[in-house]
């Protein structure tokens, strides 16, 4: 109790409330110009981060994910361009709404089920993480090991529609996860002899140049511009009656959303997808969704923002991210030297609480803000790529040195945004990639020194419970992924 | 045939064999079990096989299952896409070329000067001719990167052997 009271001082100073509000407003914006996104946001204001205590950093991060979850409907429901995949279902009847003049009600829904959706899955991760901490508390190098193997399964969540490709992307992150000092043996590995590689890939530089400096080079490309807002927005705030037949399929897309969050990988796109297929299945009126229903917009959106207490629960209590948003968050935490696990809720609940704290607060300011930012916010859409190009560049090839000061992380940015670039333009997913980066230093070591324990008996795998359970439970979700994508590719 | 997906599977096999024969020379240690090179091996393993499965799907005739972006390129007009591409192709170019030497000018010339530079070119590439919005918007996005890493985060930024 007195650590929840703690938090609770913590969440509301000053400093902290002012970072939730910069947060949300980043957040908003980069989730709402198409192209732009919440993991290129964090990404960004990582390096930002660097000389904060842990506590404002992730609480400015965490409002940040929320902002960008909300942020993407805004032009799906105005433009009919989703800012994020994960939005591309609100389109069917958040936009349908827009032309019937009922824009600004669409995106109040949005917010408000986006809230409640957000809201919901804080209080699940605040009651489930512990309980999962305490029990990951008893691991060992195979369970480790096991929970490694699991969260790769994201990778095949993660692929889009190729799975070939989504796999090679992840082998090349394990690949270079393998470059530097051997984690057994100080042996230098795939170096070639280049002292700035000893240390292995920095795992900041590698997110920024596959997030951001690949996004500058991939608008430099195309050049796009981004349609031209001509809004009619209507009233924002909906009438009770209109709230009260949208409740229904908020909750069930709150509770949706946040279970699909803890599947690795599985990601906003799906929990709004299968939330908007659930809402209008249980529907008595099938036929009014894709004509403009309130329920349509707000049975996805509640399931995308709940994704991210969801997300947070593997993230933070295993250490295994489930997205390429919660890698970068992953990232953020170790930068703050932080190792994200069951330890962390052992050794820093004093960050671990504020961290709840500032998801449910950051919800809240999310209602306050998200309806009052709508107009501008629009038009914010329409930023050129003239503009956008340089300010990624200059702060994501800044931001990747600066917390080092070695400018060898310029050319690790610049060189992994390259390649960032390349994949995505030839159809290879990135997110395998970074989840590789993350996961592969812990798979092997936990591998290795399994089998230093067992003195070389390979079934130590698979003679404990845990782990046994775990690398079932990933090659049943793994089988069930494969058939999935194979019978009804998702349009990721 | 799908080239890229052929060349990329071709460069794929070529850096597993290449893993493959560099973990050849790594120690072999009698305490550790599965040693260094089991990792990377493995993992060069699953890479070649994949590589091949990508070259097997790149063979499969265009008509029968091209990608989405080749079928929208595809259902362009000629010449449009030939311009577009070459248009997009040389702002790539430049713009990478831009970012690769801002590095290595940058112990030289220090932060200021070549953050100023790489964002003039950046802008200029975007809004080709209009060169004193694009110096008015290098100068104002300078001033704020400096002001932002170098006071307010006090980051240590390289000031160049030049100055």
């Amino acid at each position: 109790m007195p650590e929840v009271l703690n938090a609770i001082a913590v969440i509301f100073q000053p400093m902290n409330l002012l970072l939730i509000t910069c947060g949300m407003a980043l957040g908003i914006v980069f989730g709402a110009v198409p192209g732009l996104t919440a993991t290129l946001a964090i990404a960004l204001l990582v390096p930002f981060t660097f000389n904060m205590d842990p506590v404002p950093a992730l609480v400015l991060l965490i409002s940040i994910f929320n902002g960008g979850m909300y942020g993407s409907s805004i032009t799906a429901i105005t433009i009919r361009t989703p800012g994020a995949p994960a939005s591309a279902v609100t389109v069917l009847d958040g936009y349908e709404l827009a032309k019937q003049g009922k824009a600004g009600l669409a995106i109040g829904i949005s917010c408000i089920a986006g809230t409640i959706g957000g809201l919901m899955s804080a209080a699940i991760m605040i009651f489930l993480s512990p309980p999962l901490a305490r029990a990951a508390l008893a691991f060992s190098a195979p369970e480790y090991f096991a929970v490694g193997v699991f969260g790769l399964t994201a990778v095949l969540a993660v692929s889009g529609q190729n799975l070939v490709k989504g796999i090679l992307a992840a082998l090349f992150g394990l690949l270079i996860s393998t470059i530097g000092l051997d984690p057994v043996f100080p042996f230098p590995r795939f170096t070639m002899g280049v002292d700035g590689l000893t240390a292995g890939i920095r795992f900041l530089p590698a997110v920024i140049g596959v997030f951001a400096v690949a996004e500058a080079f991939r608008l430099i490309e195309q050049k796009e511009v981004a349609k031209k807002t001509d809004l009619n927005i209507g009233r924002v705030l909906p009438t009770w009656t209109e709230l009260r037949c949208t409740l229904k399929e908020t909750f069930r897309g709150g509770i949706i959303g946040t279970l699909i969050g803890i599947l690795p990988g599985a990601g906003g796109t799906i929990a709004a997808y299968v939330s908007y297929a659930e809402s209008k299945r249980a529907s008595k009126n099938p036929e009014k969704y894709g004509t403009g229903c309130l329920e349509g917009v707000a049975s996805p959106e509640s399931a995308n923002n709940a994704l991210t207490g969801g997300a947070m629960i593997p993230m933070l209590t295993l250490g295994i991210p489930g997205d390429s948003v919660t890698a970068v968050l992953l990232a953020a935490l170790m930068v703050q030297g932080l190792q994200p696990g069951p330890l962390l809720f052992r050794d820093h609940r004093d960050v671990i609480y504020p961290i709840f704290a500032a998801l449910i607060l950051s919800n809240l300011v999310m209602l306050v803000m998200g309806l009052l930012v709508i107009k501008p916010v629009s038009l914010i859409a329409n930023v050129p790529p003239k503009v956008l190009v340089p300010v990624i560049a200059v702060f994501g090839l800044v931001g990747g040195f600066a917390e080092s000061g070695d400018v060898n992380d310029i050319y690790l940015a610049v060189v992994f945004g390259i390649i960032g670039y390349l994949m995505e333009k030839y159809g290879f997913p990135v997110a395998p990639l970074v989840l590789a980066l993350i996961l592969g230093p812990m798979i092997e070591y936990s591998f290795r020194q399994s089998l230093i324990l067992s003195a070389g008996d390979w079934t130590t795998f698979f003679t404990r419970p845990i782990s046994l359970g775990l690398l079932l439970a990933g090659v049943g979700i793994a089988a069930a992924l494969v058939y999935r994508q194979r019978k009804k590719p998702l349009e990721c | 045939m799908n080239w890229s997906d052929t060349i990329a599977g071709l460069i794929g096999i070529a850096m597993s064999v290449a893993v493959g024969i560099g973990t050849l020379s790594f120690p072999i240690l009698p305490s550790d079990h599965a040693g260094p090179a089991i990792f990377p091996r493995t993992v060069s393993v699953g890479m070649f096989i994949c590589c091949l499965l990508l070259i097997r799907s790149a063979r499969k005739p265009k008509g029968e299952k091209a990608a989405p972006a080749a079928e929208e390129a595809a259902a362009q007009p000629t010449t449009a896409r030939l311009v577009n591409l070459e248009n997009g192709a040389i702002r790539l170019c430049l713009a990478m070329s831009v970012t690769l030497l801002y590095p290595v000018l940058i112990t030289l010339l220090g932060f200021s000067v070549v953050t100023l530079l790489m964002s003039f070119f950046l802008v200029l590439i975007m809004a080709r001719g209009r060169i004193w919005a694009s110096i008015g918007t290098a100068l104002t996005l300078t001033a704020i990167a400096w002001f932002v890493f170098g006071y307010l985060l006090e980051a240590s930024l390289p000031k160049g052997f030049l100055f």
